[in-house]
């Protein structure tokens, strides 16, 4: 095994000897399109139930750590009845894997809501991608949620490369007491989510784009341990459960030709999430002609990916398979774009 | 015994001297294709003791502290705790950093495999179409956490500084990190499967 390793070793240091790195200008850089790596997985299963994780550093009004303990982390095949059998799952199909690549401006695509493929991000420009599996149009595409045709036929994955997960979260809010947030999620797929990075020189920073889908067909949300004390029943379980079905999620975050998503930390230590006004200003500061900021408005109204949270059916004490509870019906936002939103920390 | 030993020694020498290894030519070994690959066992651990930056101090107060010392134990623990690895990245020329801290711990793994495989069936269909070589790697079935833990953060400068101290002492007391959230883990996580890598196009 040492013998291995210094061999490794070696390798690893010979290499950069030979291969010299050579700084890419931003034409070259525009030249390289979609090159990167593709990656599926194949019989993937996780699962941290026999491990101890705890989240720290988040305080209470005294200052004191609250630790939220983490279980029944879980990541498998649909079917997996909320963790209880665990089988292991295909996740990005060969055709349609997930990837991370260089792309130039001109050549990503976003799926538009009315189905037409569009350019979002700004030309002559490196970008480099992260994106799941890719959404597809026409007869090969697979319903996004099964059964529900609202949520579209335009996701890749199908019906059996579908994962399911859970968590659940113990806050330790005050001795003597625990607030649990159990989540189970059936049949989730993210096709079509993607992280764009690039650098922009106007504004010396950062910028992206990220768009996140999640489609399930059902999300719970339950308030208490599965079999402790009143939580035992399906009744029991069913009376502290938040049941959200057929629930889609598109969050567009930036557009990158006129609104980028900038990442930042401001120079006192607080982090800033902000999507500027898309017309106001040019990056660099300058004004802009009304009919400059007609033609963007334009632009941005028709192409810039727009934010839809669709739940079926919201449901509370009723999980389904017992009466009672609530049947809050179908709740949905649908079509939102956002014209200016920043976001910082404060340190309390 | 001494007999023995004099009929052994002869055998060990005779069928050292039969297996002469045989350089292969590159014909030959261009004929072997997708065998073996890498199968690795390990234990990585990462400032388990503390880093080479700072000392543990005795206290959990940083005026206390000293120029090179640094505790990272967690809020309202009154045990002075060693501090991991940092890692800070600017998004903006003039701006704050994004900072990973104290990330230690120790991961162990048995099996993760590394080998490359053509695929042209299976996969519902897919495979057949796709026939191409991937990568393979293959992951191991459980990793085992020791204490392995990381803070997510944001900061004004890149390297950590002891606001609770002056300029003369070692401090900075215009430094400000700002801990958003931190992970520990402990125990055996199950990890199976394989990722597949191959080039996008």
């Amino acid at each position: 095994m040492k013998g291995l390793y210094s061999l490794l070793y070696g390798a690893l240091i010979v290499f950069p000897v030979q291969a010299k790195m050579l700084e890419m200008n931003d034409q070259q850089l525009a030249g390289v399109n979609g090159q990167g790596i593709a990656f599926s997985l194949e019989g993937i299963l996780l699962d941290a139930s026999e491990s101890s994780i705890f989240i720290n550093d988040i305080t209470n009004a005294a200052g004191e750590n609250i630790p939220i303990s983490v279980h029944e982390f879980y990541l498998a095949s649909t079917g997996s009845n909320k963790g209880s059998n665990l089988q292991p799952v295909n996740l990005g199909r060969l055709s349609n894997p997930f990837k991370l690549q260089f792309g130039n401006g001109e050549d990503l695509l976003t799926l538009r809501d009315d189905g037409v493929w569009v350019q979002t991000t700004p030309d002559e420009v490196a970008i480099l991608e992260l994106k799941f599996p890719e959404r597809l149009t026409g007869v090969m595409g697979q319903p996004c949620i099964a059964g529900f045709a609202a949520a579209g036929t335009n996701c890749s994955s199908r019906l059996g490369e579908r994962l399911d997960a859970g968590i659940r979260f113990d806050f330790q809010v005050a001795a003597g007491r625990t607030d649990i947030l159990n989540i189970d999620i059936v049949e989730l797929i993210m096709d079509g989510s993607y992280l764009r990075l690039w650098g922009d020189e106007a504004r010396d920073q950062l910028v992206g784009e990220a768009r996140t889908n999640i489609f399930a067909k059902r999300i719970d949300l339950m308030s208490c341990i599965p079999g402790s004390l009143n939580c035992a029943s399906d009744q029991e379980q069913a009376d502290r459960t938040l049941s959200l079905s057929d629930t889609y999620f598109n969050i567009a975050l930036g557009y990158g030709k006129s609104q980028p998503l900038l990442f930042d930390v401001t120079s006192d230590g607080q982090f800033v999430i902000e999507l500027p006004n898309p017309v106001s200003r040019a990056a660099n500061g300058s004004a802009r002609s009304a009919a400059e900021r007609n033609a963007i408005a334009n632009d941005f109204y028709t192409n810039a990916p727009e934010t839809n949270i669709v739940i079926g059916n919201l449901r509370s004490g009723n999980n389904g398979i017992v009466s009672g509870g609530y049947n809050y019906g179908r709740n949905s936002i649908e079509g939102m774009s956002i014209n200016y939103l920043k976001a910082t920390s404060r340190d309390l | 015994m001494i007999y023995k030993a004099l009929v052994i020694v002869p055998l060990v020498f005779a069928t050292t001297l039969h297996a002469e290894m045989q350089a292969l030519d590159d014909a030959t070994l261009s004929q072997f294709n997708g065998r073996g690959g890498v199968y690795l066992s390990g234990e990585l651990s990462i400032n388990k003791e503390g880093g080479v930056l700072w000392d543990t101090p005795a206290t959990n107060n940083p005026a206390t502290w000293s120029a090179n010392q640094r505790s990272c134990s967690a809020v309202g623990s009154t045990v002075p705790g060693d501090c991991g690895l940092r890692v800070a990245v600017r998004a903006e020329e003039s701006g704050g950093w994004y900072v990973l801290d104290n990330i230690k711990g120790i991961f162990s793994f048995e099996g993760l495999t590394l080998r490359t495989r053509m695929i042209n069936s299976g996969f519902g269909g897919d495979g057949a179409v796709f026939n191409q070589d991937v990568l393979e790697f293959g992951l191991p079935n459980e990793i085992v956490f020791k204490d392995a833990n990381f803070t997510f953060g944001v900061s004004n400068q890149g390297g950590w500084r002891n606001k609770a101290l002056s300029v003369a002492q070692g401090g900075d007391p215009s430094y400000q990190q700002t801990n958003i959230f931190s992970i520990t883990i402990d125990g055996t996580t199950r990890v199976q499967g394989n990722v597949l890598v191959f080039p996008s196009n």
